[in-house]
């Protein structure tokens, strides 16, 4: 199963090579410009990975990765940034983020993060479910 | 509390600057690593037969502008360390506006809004370049955050007396009171002849 990814940095030539090499890689890729955009397509689309630029045009990477894991929170969400701080990075993982990357990035690494992502995903959706059967077998969920 | 004329805030001007120029130089790097990376990527798919020349060019050109674009980046820079070469000098108020804008493009996207100059090359003062810079910055900053995203912040010169002024759009307020003491030291004084329109005059040529 191709792995499915969402790209969100307000620089489109770096969304549109980016988009071209994940797909050349066999990847499922939208791509947007705006955190508003992105939970738009969200909200239709389910992805395995998004990669998330840290600073935005109109909001901060931080508000933004708060926004997506709160409506989706089993969503992987790499953050990709121009400057990497150790405390930035710290409070992104600590809000829930996969990973925490500067650029520029190695496809490869970059590739290998989506895998992880999607191997993530489906595990916590397998707990998930099994929850939901354990609640249903104990009677909770009636 | 540090005032505008505190080496402090001197020191906290040229790190926002540097800050805000090498996170771009870092996104157009970004973008040529990408565009080399994809090169590669098509050269494999030119070995199984399965490359049009169209891609190459289009990837090929794209680094060729982000070159083009961070060279602009670096020289605004570069231009801006050796603002401190002299103490005081002729300064030309036109490059200076450009310069100022230039520097301040990333802030106003940030605020997702954007900077146009007219520009008079020929009006010239004697003052610290480093200070008119970061005067004219100081300016375009407060008309940026006062802009958001209601429309463009315009800067413009004259020549007499020579000035250089910032608009914002109509029905926003400029708050520029923390940057007098930095006017006066330049030898210029901020005037306002509406909320939305500010203007830093120098006394002499």
């Amino acid at each position: 199963m191709s792995e499915k990814v969402l790209l969100i940095d307000d620089e489109p030539e770096f969304l549109e090579t980016m988009s071209e090499r994940l797909r050349l890689r066999g990847m499922e890729v939208e791509a947007c410009t705006s955190i508003s955009e992105a939970l738009d397509i969200m909200a239709d689309k389910q992805f395995d990975a998004i990669f998330l630029d840290l600073q935005m045009p109109g909001t901060n990477g931080i508000d933004s990765l708060k926004m997506i894991k709160k409506l989706h929170p089993s969503l992987q969400v790499i953050l990709l940034t121009g400057h990497a701080s150790v405390e930035k990075g710290i409070e992104a993982m600590k809000l829930g983020a996969m990973d925490f990357i500067e650029k520029p990035a190695d496809i490869d690494v970059l590739s290998e993060k989506v895998r992880k992502a999607q191997a993530k995903k489906m595990l916590l959706v397998e707990e998930a479910t099994e929850e939901r059967i354990h609640d249903i077998l104990h009677g909770r969920a009636w | 509390m540090d005032t505008v004329n505190s080496e402090r805030e001197r020191l906290r001007f040229f790190g926002r600057i540097t800050a805000a120029a090498t996170h771009d130089l870092k996104n157009v790097l970004a973008i040529v690593n990408e565009n080399a990376g994809l090169l590669e990527d098509l050269c494999a798919l030119a070995e199984r037969g399965q490359l049009t020349p169209d891609r190459l060019t289009h990837a090929s050109g794209r680094i060729r502008e982000q070159v083009k674009r961070g060279d602009g980046i670096m020289r605004r820079l570069n231009d801006f360390a050796h603002s401190t070469d002299h103490d005081a000098s002729q300064v030309d108020l036109g490059e200076a506006a450009l310069l100022a804008s230039g520097l301040c493009n990333r802030v106003a996207k940030l605020h997702e809004t954007s900077i146009k100059v007219e520009a008079e090359t020929s009006t010239s003062v004697t003052a610290s370049r480093f200070e008119v810079i970061r005067l004219v910055c100081g300016l375009i900053e407060a008309a940026v955050k006062a802009t958001g995203t209601s429309g463009g912040v315009s800067v413009t010169t004259q020549a007499g007396p020579p000035s250089v002024a910032v608009a914002a759009p109509e029905g926003t307020s400029v708050e520029t009171g923390p940057l007098a003491p930095l006017a006066e030291s330049v030898g210029a004084e901020i005037v306002s002849s509406d909320p939305h329109h500010v203007a830093v005059r120098f006394s002499g040529a």
